[in-house]
């Protein structure tokens, strides 16, 4: 089944908007679009994986995370176009390391696991700091990242326009709906989900690698932010797990509306969050796209 | 040099330190075990149960011990609306028992942020304290430790065989394993699985809440205290095997004898590496946990 | 069916997307407000309000901060010499939450966007790390009082960050006047533990490499824990072993609570006691420990202020009270100093930010509530008249200032038993 052409099109006028963007808009609007395609691709990437087999990943940050210390480590000594792809292997051989071990098993314990995952790099890495390199915290040159995010996002979801139809991308669905079924139909489920994974998170050690010069700073615990770890779920699940549409609407109203709130409500803003997400999670199970889809 | 003294000394101290960490988890072993909902605001109840403690204190002059029976009515009537409202929707809407497990996970994520942040507008972001009393010093072979400290691992040990009696020796209790290991035939000898997830869910907010009150006596508060716990405890879960109250007390005694060694002989900065190592092994060698059912 | 609905979505959201932006884009070009008569003056402030930096500036500087805007529009306002006369001040805060990248989206909203006239600082080393690139970028002084690092030292030492003003004292600095203390309180055998964050690896190791210089005895540490740690029994342990009678901790409140509550109970006494951050604040140790226990603990950071040495400082103490419960910590003034010698620059240079930042680089003194103030751009602090190093718990909630000895409103006591 070949993608449609309306959908692709619609794709190409979001990106020609995206692109000419910074010429008529304020600075810190710009700034804010790129925090919007950072989020973007990270529920794109997260629901990749985890919107559709179910396995509920909570490490995204410890991925991201990567991606951004390699950035502040090589940033002054290798081009930062070498390091994003350098993001992507190393974070692909990581997941991959972590899946072998947990996606062998049950979701909750890939669950539980990965949950922790961000806060014992972040350890293991001051310890390392501490001891063997002896510095505390890096600098990264900041520079404005705009058209790389525009880069990298527009071409994850390239991946996942063409992925999603492929066997790959119907392998991690089936693995969604019905684990067990899809095993007697001899589908090998563990080799799937550990590359389904490995790739998603390359992508969002992609994406924080590339992230990484917004913020000319860069320490373990910055670096390591468990933000970064629900957000793409909780956009995912609101947007809807159904079709790639559900992250992106998902990602775009939280981004776009927060960044509105945040000026506004202050310090609820959070709390306004938790009570949106008990909601939605409840009236809307399948998330705000997911009335509209109907199988 | 490990001398004999030393060697006794961290093993105490071990049981000491991971009859806390057992108690820390044990709320959530209970709620997990039972309802199979992963609640991730476990913590916040441990922060809700010090808050309690703190304001009995500092408000009507209760010892932070005996507090515990104020925490005990508030923290399941707390936990009651909250199932009740709120996680026996999940059941309702899902399809299936993964689908309960992905989504009550979410929503208790959304339920951290709420609790927290309610805490941190009417409570403010400070760090709060109280002159908790202390029961001293004992001597044992030559090794002083502090009772207050053995008092809440004696605390944790009852906490955790009570359990493991009540589940296996009540009526109560075999109910509610076998809402577990059989939802359907639970119901059809009557038993109502929501009764008893409410229930179950509401005694472990109450043992998390406990763990709060013990912990408030030695270190401050804050609305934010409770995710460092929250994951101690999901590790333990993990190692002790979901449901096992045996397991809850060896595996945090394992664990806390190994982040006491660390941190007496080793290196501190890597404690929490050690433990989260644990959790890796486990995983490779024995993934159901050290005293699956 | 599925595709079409997909499709349609898709359009109408792009549609709309597309519609949006082109008519935000035109209102935004053909509407912007004329120049005004300039009414007041705006200053932005971005912090940490949830999520778990927010302890930092809630027990630290946000208080203070308030309280100086308030001091000033009491009076009328901030006077601004271009315009001669004054303006009131409109403190506008956003939230963080947090997070870094929220920090710096919304830094850039306030210098960009609503192109505020001044910034306050936030709270944390690594979150004003974040944000000095934007404040060199956009221009603003970047007065922190929240921050601590030997790389902001090197930054301004070696003249690469023109932008930055410390408050606090640094590392490398404040080895130094902490080892000259050891020394002269005869510090024999010296145990230094603390957090494993990037504040407690930098003043640990630059303690060490300084005492190592003086050849001072190092017997235990630098020992690091995490910031999740709930019993610090074996570290205790581990320094009465080596009988250590000087200790230096680098704790923050959770943490050196417990510290203290288990030296309490473990008998530790260390004739010498330095702790760090949280440990000089009235409102949480207080209640958790009261006076008598906390006499003879000392704290470490620098910009230390007793409160009672003179009668205006006493009245902002008392003020602080009436809102939080307790007096302030002694350091915590340092919010509303340094950015106090931010108005009175404004007042004497107007809203000339390069002219205010050089002023702070020549080194030129303000008069603030702790007397005449000056940037030492060798040295990295605020070098006020009325603020020492070193600050002691000595029997009463207001703490004295014991060093250095020309600042010190008393002498330095050992520390006293526990109960």
């Amino acid at each position: 089944m070949k993608t449609p052409i309306p959908t692709l099109l619609i794709w190409l006028i979001f990106l020609v908007v995206v692109i000419f963007a910074p010429f008529f808009l304020p600075r810190y609007y710009v700034a804010v679009l790129t925090n919007v395609l950072c989020w973007l691709g990270l529920a794109l990437c997260w629901h990749f994986f985890s919107g559709t087999t179910k396995y509920i990943s909570l490490g995204s940050a410890a991925f991201f995370g990567v991606g951004v210390y390699l950035t502040a480590i090589f940033g002054k000594t290798l081009p930062y176009y070498f390091i994003l792809p350098l993001a992507c292997v190393i974070n692909f051989l990581f997941a991959g390391g972590v899946g072998l071990v947990t996606l062998r098993l049950r979701g909750m314990y890939f669950a539980i696991f990965t949950f922790g995952l961000a806060e014992l790099l972040n350890n293991i890495i001051l310890f390392w700091e501490m001891k063997v390199t002896g510095t505390r915290g890096r600098f990264v040159t900041p520079f404005d990242i705009y058209y790389p995010m525009v880069f990298i996002t527009f071409g994850i979801i390239l991946l996942t326009l063409v992925l999603r139809k492929s066997k790959f991308g119907l392998a991690l669905r089936m693995i969604g709906e019905n684990e067990e079924a899809a095993a007697h139909f001899g589908l090998n489920t563990t080799l799937y989900k550990i590359l389904g994974f490995a790739l998603s998170s390359a992508l969002i050690g992609v994406i924080g690698a590339a992230f990484a010069p917004r913020w000319g700073y860069i320490d373990s615990g910055i670096a390591f932010n468990p933000l970064y770890s629900f957000m793409p779920a909780v956009m995912t699940l609101f947007g809807g797990t159904e079709t790639m549409l559900g992250p992106v609407v998902g990602a775009l109203l939280l981004s776009l509306v927060e960044e509105y709130l945040l000026t506004v409500l202050k310090e609820y803003f959070m709390l306004i969050l938790g009570l949106v997400m008990i909601i939605i999670l409840l009236t809307l199970p399948e998330g705000i796209t997911g009335r509209v889809v109907k199988r | 040099m490990i001398t004999l003294t030393l060697f006794f000394e961290i093993l105490v101290g071990g049981i000491i330190l991971g009859a806390l960490y057992s108690l820390i988890a044990v709320g959530l072993n209970l709620q997990y075990g039972v309802t199979r909902m992963l609640n991730v605001a476990h913590g916040d109840f441990l922060m809700l149960g010090a808050y309690i403690t703190y304001f009995s204190f500092t408000l009507f002059g209760i010892n932070p011990f005996a507090s515990m029976i104020v925490v005990a009515p508030l923290m399941f009537l707390i936990a009651l609306i909250v199932y009740a409202s709120i996680l026996q929707r999940v059941v309702k809407i899902s399809k299936s028992a993964e689908e309960v497990e992905w989504r009550s996970l979410l929503l208790c994520f959304g339920l951290s942020f709420v609790i927290q942040n309610v805490a941190m507008i009417l409570w403010t972001a400070n760090y709060r304290g109280y002159e908790a009393p202390s029961l001293g010093l004992v001597n044992i072979f030559g090794v002083t430790f502090e009772v207050n400290r053995i008092v809440i691992a004696l605390i944790s040990i009852i906490i955790n065989v009570s359990l493991y009696l009540f589940l296996r020796f009540t009526k109560l209790g075999m109910a509610m394993r076998a809402t577990v290991e059989q939802p359907e035939g639970a119901q059809l000898v009557g038993i109502n699985i929501f009764m008893i997830s409410a229930f179950s869910f509401s005694l472990g907010a109450i043992l998390s809440g406990w763990a709060g009150t013990l912990i408030s006596t030695f270190t401050t508060l804050n609305p934010f205290m409770g995710s460092s716990y929250t994951l101690i405890a999901l590790v333990l879960v993990i190692l002790a095997g979901i449901g096992s109250f045996k397991g809850n007390i060896v595996g945090g005694f394992l664990i806390g004898f190994l982040a006491y060694l660390t941190m007496r002989v080793i290196h501190s900065v890597l404690t929490l590496v050690v433990i989260y190592s644990c959790l890796i092994v486990i995983l490779l060698v024995r993934p159901q946990g050290l005293f699956a059912r | 069916m599925q595709t079409k609905a997909i499709s349609k979505i898709w359009a109408v959201i792009i549609a709309v997307i597309i519609v949006v932006a082109a008519i935000g884009g035109v209102v935004y070009y053909f509407s912007r407000p004329p120049v005004v008569v300039k009414e007041k003056i705006v200053i932005g402030y971005v912090d940490a309000f949830t999520g778990i930096f927010a302890p930092g500036p809630e027990v630290w500087g946000s208080y203070w901060m308030r309280m100086l805007v308030d001091d000033y529009n009491a009076k009328g306002g901030l006077y601004v010499p271009e315009l001669g006369k004054k303006l009131p001040i409109e403190l506008r805060e956003y939230d963080s939450k947090s997070d870094t990248e929220t920090l710096v989206r919304l830094t850039e909203k306030a210098m960009a966007e609503d192109k505020v006239d001044l910034m306050f600082a936030p709270w944390g080393t690594s979150q004003n790390f974040a944000v000095l690139p934007l404040y060199e970028k956009y221009g603003y002084p970047l007065v922190a009082h929240a921050m601590g690092s030997g790389q902001v030292y090197d930054l301004v030492v070696t003249g690469a960050s023109k932008w930055v003003f410390p408050v606090l004292c640094q590392p490398p600095f404040g080895a130094k006047y902490t080892a000259d203390f050891l020394q002269w309180a005869n510090a024999s055998r010296i145990g230094i533990i603390g957090i494993s964050d990037l504040h407690g690896i930098e003043w640990t190791g630059q303690l060490k490499a300084e005492l190592a210089r003086r050849n001072m005895t190092v017997v235990l540490g630098p020992e690091l824990y995490p910031l999740t740690v709930a019993d610090l029994s074996p570290i205790i342990r581990k320094l009465q072993e080596a009988n250590v009678d000087a200790l230096w901790a680098s704790t923050y409140p959770a943490d050196g609570t417990l510290l203290i509550r288990q030296c309490m109970e473990l008998g530790f006494t260390p004739r010498i006691m330095i702790m760090g951050p949280g440990s000089q604040y009235p409102a949480i140790m207080i209640p958790t420990f009261g006076v008598k226990a906390m006499t003879g603990i000392i704290e470490y950071h620098g910009f230390e202020v007793d409160y009672k040495a003179s009668p205006k400082l006493l009245e902002l103490a008392e003020r602080y009270k009436e809102k939080v419960g307790y007096y302030p910590g002694p350091n915590t003034i340092a919010a509303y100093v340094c950015n106090e010698m931010l108005f009175k620059a404004v007042e004497k240079y107007g809203l000339d930010r390069v002219k205010i930042r050089d002023a702070f680089l020549a080194g030129e003194s303000f008069d603030t509530v702790v007397g005449p103030a000056k940037f030492d751009m060798q040295n990295v602090y605020l070098d006020a008249a009325g603020a020492g190093y070193l600050c002691q718990w000595q029997g009463e909630e207001i703490l004295k200032v014991i060093w250095p000895l020309e600042k010190a409103t008393a002498t330095w006591i050992p520390k006293t038993p526990w109960k």
